[in-house]
């Protein structure tokens, strides 16, 4: 499933709320936890990691993992927790609206 | 924030950012492996993006990338710079002249909140002077303003040690410098105490280049006398080289205290009737040019009511000072003038970048291919459109470059365009300020827009793979062909416009030369003098005259010879207002203002102006004499319709002065401009209207330069010191400022325009079509293969032309037909939709461009079908 345009900001400042991730573990983050339903292609996250941390909203640091690996990671900063929280309830706005829009699928409208 | 981004602009700072994220990258790598993260160089290439702020970085990549492109096909940078560069200095040259005649600002203290005060009388069409003490009180009441100067504008004779020149001269109030906020380059200005007080002692300030040029820059003038009209006077200072005095026109040789009017005639301090100062105002800060107006108009209501006698019909308007050069009158005209010749100017940009874009276009082709190489190794398309767009701004700021060079150069060929007049005019300064270099800027980057939107369209629209297989002929089909066609029928179609206007120009100079001006010019030499300058008074200037047509007419081969005020078309005029006997006015109504002359008896005979009715002027309407006039034929039928004018009387400039009989009827004359239609007129005799300024006119028709030499032998035998001006013959003088000059002028820079536009038109559609049949030349070449012939293949390609070029000349010739009422106002003895101008233009663009179109053509024909096919 192809993500919806202008989303991918807010997939991975979520996503960044639980710990520090790697670029690479970002995108596998988003994609076990939509049930393998979102597909996240690196060179689109690559450039969104870059433009959030100039906007100040993800830091980045490198660090090693747990399989002694050296990876350049990234974590939440406390503008970019309120700026989730902004996309949150924009999101859930949207969602809200979206659905009493389209209410039930055209098979179960009663007649 | 932008720190943050501006931070990486730092070349170490840029490295760090780079060696770090490829690190980052190569670790992810090991992490995931390659084929999980996809096209890293595409990632990379886009953060990137993120730490190049405004995308600067680009940019100079971009300029670079476009400097090795122009360097490595010289001859399309040499076409499109010479292209741009014609269409960027027609308009920087043209917007030059009218920056220095009126954007330029008087070169003094605060020079935008200068206002002109503009006082008219209600039904005239002119602005007229003010006198002396409706000036003081103007000065004084008026609330809006902080300061008000006034100053007269004369021609006068200044003797330094011997001989007698002719300056221009500046009679200022008190207040004049030290309100303008000038200071002298030497020596002093004008005490408000010597300017306005009667009887103080004359002193005089040199205008810079009149120091320069009379003085050697002598700085030992100062303290040093000189006489002026015959009076002494004392140079006490020089003005400072910027400052031209308030009179637009011409330089101000000297400036003198505005009392040294009063010499002769003590009246000019009291008389409201005596209107000779202009003034200028300047606005206290925070009041607007309204509120000033408004201030004015109280002060012209109560003068109204308390000297009816003169300011009754008194109204006052005010101008910013730029806008009323050089005449308060200007400032409803000049706006309509300049957007007329900027318009003209602007088409010829557009022909040149049409045809730029036409160059492009072709080049665009063989970039199609790069374009999508580049689209596929990852290039944005954004990019790509910012790569054209640089290129084109490039190009379009180094052809503005070279079109500044080429307008200096122009403009110095304009400047010294002479005006057929001895006036001290202004070294008309065209060179290039900030005003001209932000013009020529815009100019060049509206032109590197206009020819690069096309290009940029399609590389927006680039469509990679069609171009990638089919090898560079994406677009080869009828929407290529559709573009290529627009950008023929607009260039047409705008040089049409241009070349109708320079047309219609043209011909009004031809009718206005071709218009039966009322007399004969030819055969006449004039001769201005003006005895004041020398100091003569009535007595000695009536035998002088005297004394001078004796000897003129009695010259070898001279027919007649007479003395006259106002020549044809000339600067000088009287203008007043008529009052006529039995006929009080209408309460309400203001009296009409009629131009008039004063002419000795002999002007009819020399000009050959025919008494129509009663007689001319003889001897015996002497100084005691009962005063006589003669009218026009306009005047007669304005003033007495119907009824025959002879022994009518009427009264001029005041209800109270003496009575004018009227004794003749002269046939209509244009003195005052060339206009189709008569205006009223009328003469009246030097012997009762004494004139110190007078021009000599000689009707001989012997060679002019033998007469001019022995008549001014006769004057200097006369009076050695008397300086003359402006001798010339009168067919040279109709050219003057006043007469043919401005059609002259008008015409010259239009059809100069045109001509430039019909060029790069012509190599326009001769590079369109070439490049069409090169196009074309497989698809000929089938056609041919499958039975066309040469003549069937000939009539296609020029069918096509035809029909391009008759669209682009309909549109032109709609579009001029709907604009040109907007240069009516500019034509004489000719109609805005005079239809022999129209054909004429529309047979020799449309037959020009066919020509350009067929050559093409015929090479199209004799292709040979093998190679034609073979050609891919």
């Amino acid at each position: 499933m192809e993500l919806l345009q202008g989303t991918l900001d807010m997939l991975t400042l979520r996503t960044l709320l639980f710990g520090t991730l790697h670029g690479y573990g970002i995108a596998k983050a988003i994609r076990s936890t939509s049930n393998e339903m979102l597909e996240i292609e690196f060179g689109s996250l690559y450039p969104a990691l870059k433009r959030l941390e100039a906007k100040g909203w993800i830091a980045s640091k490198w660090e090693t993992s747990e399989h002694n690996r050296r990876a350049k990671y990234y974590r939440l900063t406390h503008a970019g927790r309120k700026q989730l929280t902004r996309e949150h309830s924009k999101w859930t706005e949207f969602v809200d609206a979206i659905t009493r829009v389209m209410g039930n699928a055209p098979g179960e409208v009663e007649r | 924030m932008i720190w943050r981004r501006l931070k990486h602009l730092l070349p170490s700072r840029r490295r760090a950012e780079e060696r770090d994220m490829q690190e980052e990258l190569d670790a992810l790598v090991q992490i995931a492996g390659e084929r999980e993260l996809g096209n890293l160089t595409l990632a990379a290439e886009n953060a990137r993006e993120t730490w190049q702020w405004t995308s600067l970085d680009a940019v100079v990549a971009d300029v670079r990338y476009a400097f090795r492109g122009l360097r490595k096909n010289p001859g399309f940078a040499a076409v499109a710079i010479t292209t741009l560069a014609v269409g960027i200095g027609a308009n920087t040259a043209i917007f030059s002249v009218v920056n220095s005649l009126f954007l330029r600002p008087l070169p003094v203290q605060d020079p935008y909140r200068l206002v002109v005060l503009a006082p008219r009388e209600r039904g005239s069409s002119e602005f007229h002077d003010l006198s002396y003490p409706d000036y003081r009180d103007y000065r004084a009441h008026a609330g809006a303003f902080s300061d008000m100067l006034g100053f007269a504008v004369g021609m006068d004779g200044i003797a330094v040690d011997q001989g007698t020149h002719q300056v221009l001269t500046s009679y200022v109030t008190g207040n004049y410098f030290s309100m303008l906020g000038v200071r002298p380059a030497l020596g002093r200005f004008i005490e408000p105490a010597e300017a306005e007080t009667p009887g103080a002692a004359p002193v005089l300030v040199l205008g810079y280049t009149c120091w320069q040029r009379q003085f050697n820059s002598d700085p030992g003038v100062i303290g040093k006398s000189a006489r002026l009209n015959g009076h002494a006077v004392m140079i006490v200072g020089v003005a400072p080289e910027q400052f031209h005095g308030t009179f637009s026109l011409a330089e101000t040789d000297a400036y003198l205290p505005v009392g040294m009017l009063a010499i002769e005639d003590s009246s000019f301090w009291t008389a409201r009737g005596k209107r000779e100062l202009r003034a200028i105002a300047r606005l206290k800060p925070g009041m607007s040019l309204k509120q000033g107006r408004a201030s004015l108009q109280v002060i012209a209501r109560s003068l109204a009511e308390q000297y009816p006698d003169t300011n009754k019909y008194t109204s006052m308007e005010a101008y910013p000072e730029w806008r009323a050069r050089p005449q308060p009158d200007s400032a409803g005209s000049w706006p309509a003038m300049v957007g007329i010749f900027l318009t003209l100017a602007f088409i010829v940009l557009l022909v040149a970048c049409v045809n730029l874009a036409s160059i492009l276009r072709a080049r665009g082709n063989a970039r199609e291919s790069e374009m999508a190489v580049r689209s596929a190794l990852g290039a944005a398309r954004g990019r790509l459109v910012r790569q054209l767009l640089t290129e084109n701004v490039l190009l379009a700021i180094v052809g503005g470059a070279a079109g500044i060079l080429l307008s200096t150069w122009i403009s110095m060929v304009l400047s010294s365009i002479c005006t057929p007049i001895d006036l001290p005019m202004v070294r008309l300064n065209f060179r290039p300020d900030w005003r001209v270099f932000a013009y020529a800027f815009g100019v060049a980057l509206l032109a590197g827009l206009m020819v690069g939107l096309g290009p940029m369209r399609s590389a927006w629209r680039s469509n990679l793979s069609i171009v990638l297989h089919e090898g560079g002929r994406a677009l080869s089909g009828s929407r290529r062909r559709n573009r290529r066609n627009v950008l023929v029928v607009t260039q047409v179609a705008a040089s049409m416009v241009l070349l109708i206007a320079a047309g219609l120009l043209v011909r009004s100079l031809e009718g206005a030369q071709r218009m039966n001006l009322g007399f004969d010019p030819h055969h006449v030499l004039n001769l201005s003098m003006d005895l004041h300058q020398i100091g003569y008074d009535e007595s000695r200037g009536k035998n002088f005259y005297g004394e001078l047509l004796a000897r003129a007419r009695a010259l070898p081969g001279v027919e007649s010879a007479a003395f006259v005020f106002s020549v044809p078309f000339f600067h000088d005029r009287f203008l007043s207002t008529v009052h006529i006997e039995g006929r009080p006015l209408s309460p309400g109504a203001a009296p009409s203002d009629v131009s008039y002359n004063v002419i000795d008896p002999a002007l009819f005979q020399t000009l050959r102006i025919p008494i129509l009715r009663g007689r001319g002027f003889n001897e015996a309407d002497n100084e005691t004499a009962p005063p006589v006039a003669i009218v026009s034929q306009a005047m007669a039928e304005r003033f007495w319709p119907g009824q025959d004018p002879v022994g009518k009387r009427f009264r001029i400039t005041k209800p109270t002065n003496p009575l004018l009989e009227v004794v003749g009827v002269a046939r209509n004359a244009k003195f005052v401009r060339p206009t189709p239609e008569a205006e009223p007129y009328f003469y009246v005799p030097l012997s009762q209207n004494y004139t110190a300024r007078m021009t000599l006119q000689v009707r001989s028709s012997r060679p002019a330069e033998a007469l001019e030499r022995e008549v001014l032998h006769e004057i200097r035998a006369l009076a050695p010191d008397l300086p003359t001006h402006d001798v010339r013959t009168m067919e040279e003088s109709l050219g003057g400022t006043m007469g043919f000059f401005l059609f002259r002028v008008g015409a010259d820079l239009a059809a100069g325009l045109g001509i430039l536009a019909l060029f790069l038109t012509i190599v326009g559609v001769y590079g369109v079509s070439s490049y069409a049949a090169s196009q074309r030349t497989h698809e000929i070449g089938l056609r041919m293969a499958l039975g066309a012939t040469g003549q069937d293949i000939l009539r296609m390609v020029l069918g096509e032309g035809l029909r391009l070029i008759g669209t682009g000349v309909l549109i032109g010739l709609g579009i001029a037909l709907a604009v040109s009422r907007a240069i009516s106002s500019l034509l004489v003895g000719v109609s805005a939709s005079d239809p022999m101008t129209y054909t004429a233009v529309s047979a020799l663009l449309g037959g020009l461009a066919l020509v350009a179109g067929y050559m093409p053509a015929r090479r199209a024909m004799r292709v040979d079908v093998m190679v034609a096919l073979r050609h891919e």
